[in-house]
């Protein structure tokens, strides 16, 4: 069994995990493991399968073949045992526009067998103390997600499961869900799992990442490393063709940016004033040179459009192809 | 799981409307038609010495009058039950509040039986209010037209209570119907569509397989409806001039009633069945 640096085995472990839905494989032999109080990014495009390995994962979607352990645990055989340590929501949640917010927890909390003390307490946490007695129906979109997260808080969870938790929130609503999901990791000992296509939000939330794609995860790793691998030195030269040149000479690769003026060199920022010192050497004009870390959004798309050209000159088969179109 | 289906169903407008619509059909039999009856009771011809109105009256008077309010609240009651329960079922399976409700951990089974018990128990709750309800209106009836006499004969009681369970244990197919219909299609409208179907075709249908005989003419004895009317057959107090006139011979009522538990049992097993098998979907990403 995998474990981290302090033994500690993970509170989530995917192997293998596989649905198909007739020609489409929505998941395909994803692995996955996510370790405790840990703020996991579950990152991907839309029709990615994100959802599809959360429904799995939560018992509402038969997995087609693999395995899903919670807390160690089979999460299709000991799912009511896994689910009493859970706290999930998918998407935007649909509460009973009929009945207040307070009426909605008290249903979540019979439905999910969890006290209902904590009814007034989550709903303070969300902000919606003052509006518990007004029904659901009068609810904003925000107000509505804001009421999925306190629902998500009932029972003190081990484990919460946030599926696009800021879909329909301000930019200020959605710092907020950011913060509450970074503080119950740190100040609580939980552990997160967030999904989202949103690469801001998991940059800014996470601890560890997987980026998946076609329902396969193409990456996985700490958000720290991912980027501090992806660093890389730029020049803005009037001769960039020569300038790979000129590098691949000293070492180094080195690629043309999309504007055709800016060559990126993949090499750390030490290094960036004597290979400056090459290209000057060799006659190139430098207007320009710094160094950048890389951020998620060149991580993501470099392994997902990566993937996408593999996919294009690999397809499995034609409908597969025209279900995802249906599905993105 | 229980308690919170039945907020459910005690918070939706839908019930409180389905139960008012129920009382003000009863209320029009038992005062306006009365007195309307009363009213023109000199411009229509006697029967044998005896008006139309009295006949009539007669069947509806407190507390004779349960007899009809049996019948008949079966024969109004089963179509509004079918679009109660289609509302509130086929409401429960969106996918959103189906994540919402199971990604909680309850079984699905637990989540689908605790749906039926509530509307059962909500039935029962209904039928006995109509009972007490009765005991409101047909006084008023008797007041309004002047034939206020409560008798009880003997036995009533055990009479009232055995044709209250017949009343509500035959009902009990028309919340299978609704329930399989609208789970089986995650959709009130679809549900109810269905069920209204059902009940509407029955009573086509009956006619016609009646009159070809012989193979069609049993078939229909296994209608829910006729079934229905097979088993409240045994029911003691009069329904008067509400009396089912079929043309079909009607099975038992204890037969009767053990199909219709049977088809009962496979409609919210197969329901369920499915349901547990059933992935939860709705748009994925």
């Amino acid at each position: 069994m995998t474990m981290d640096a302090n033994g500690a085995a993970p509170l989530i472990r995917l192997r293998g995990l596989t649905k198909r839905f007739g020609d489409l494989t929505a998941v395909d032999h994803l692995d996955l493991d996510v370790m405790p109080g840990q703020v996991f990014g579950f990152l991907g495009p839309n029709g990615a399968g994100k959802t599809t390995t959360i429904g799995m994962m939560l018992g509402l979607i038969k997995p087609t073949s693999g395995s899903v352990e919670v807390f160690g645990m089979d999460a299709h055989r000991n799912r009511a045992e896994v689910m009493r340590r859970v706290g999930a929501i998918i998407e935007t949640p649909a509460f009973y526009p009929y009945l207040s917010a307070r009426d909605n927890l008290r249903l979540v909390a019979q439905y999910g067998g969890r006290g209902k003390s904590q009814i007034d307490e989550v709903l303070e946490v969300v902000g919606l103390g003052r509006r518990a007695e007004d029904k659901v129906k009068t609810y904003s979109t925000g107000m509505n997600q804001r009421l999925g997260l306190a629902s998500v808080l009932l029972g003190e969870p081990d484990l919460i499961m946030l599926d696009e938790p800021t879909v329909g929130l301000d930019p200020a609503g959605a710092r907020e869900v950011w913060d509450l999901a970074r503080s119950m990791a740190t100040d609580h000992g939980r552990t997160v799992f967030m999904s989202s296509h949103l690469l801001n939000e998991i940059q800014q939330t996470c601890d560890r990442v997987a980026i998946i794609n076609r329902g396969r995860t193409l990456l996985q790793g700490d958000l720290d490393q991912l980027l501090t691998g992806a660093t890389g030195v730029y020049f803005e030269v009037d001769r960039p063709e020569d300038a790979i040149e000129i590098l691949a000479g000293a070492g180094v690769t080195a690629s043309v940016d999309s504007t055709a003026c800016t060559v990126w060199a993949e090499v750390g920022a030490e290094r960036a004033g004597e290979l400056n010192a090459v290209l000057v050497s060799a006659g190139l004009l430098v207007s320009g040179l710094g160094s950048r870390k890389s951020d998620l959004e060149s991580v993501f798309l470099e392994v997902t459009q990566d993937d996408d050209v593999q996919k294009r000159e690999h397809p499995s088969s034609s409908s597969e192809l025209q279900e995802r179109a249906r599905l993105e | 799981m229980v308690g919170a289906e039945l907020l459910k169903i005690r918070k939706r407008r839908l019930t409180w409307v389905v139960f008012g619509v129920l009382v003000a059909i009863m209320a029009f039999f038992y005062i306006p038609l009365r007195l309307i009856m009363r009213a023109s009771e000199s411009a229509r011809p006697s029967m044998a010495g005896v008006s139309q109105f009295e006949m009539f009256n007669q069947s509806m008077q407190f507390p004779q009058g349960y007899g009809a309010l049996s019948t008949l609240g079966v024969q109004t009651g089963q179509w509004l039950l079918v679009v109660l329960v289609a509302g509130l079922v086929g409401s429960e399976h969106g996918w959103g509040t189906l994540r919402l409700v199971l990604a909680r951990g309850p079984s699905r089974a637990g989540f689908m039986l605790a749906q039926l018990i509530a509307v059962v128990v909500a039935l029962i709750v209904g039928t006995l209010a109509m009972l007490v309800v009765g005991a409101i209106i047909m006084p008023l009836g008797d007041l309004a037209v002047g034939t206020l006499d409560p008798v009880f004969p003997d036995g009533f009681v055990s009479a009232l209570a055995l044709d209250w369970l017949r009343a509500t244990g035959a009902l009990l197919i028309y919340v299978g119907m609704a329930f399989a219909a609208a789970g089986l299609t995650r959709s009130n409208g679809a549900g109810l569509g269905v069920g209204l179907v059902i009940i509407f075709l029955e009573s086509i249908l009956t006619p016609i397989f009646s009159g070809l005989g012989g193979f069609w003419g049993d078939v229909t004895r296994f209608f829910p409806v006729n079934l229905v009317r097979a088993v409240q057959s045994a029911n003691e107090l009069s329904p008067g001039p509400f009396a089912p006139r079929s043309p079909v011979e009607f099975l038992d009522p204890w037969v009767a009633g053990l199909v219709l538990a049977a088809y009962f049992a496979v409609l919210v097993g197969g329901t369920i069945w499915v349901f547990n098998r059933r992935d939860i979907l709705g748009r994925m990403s």
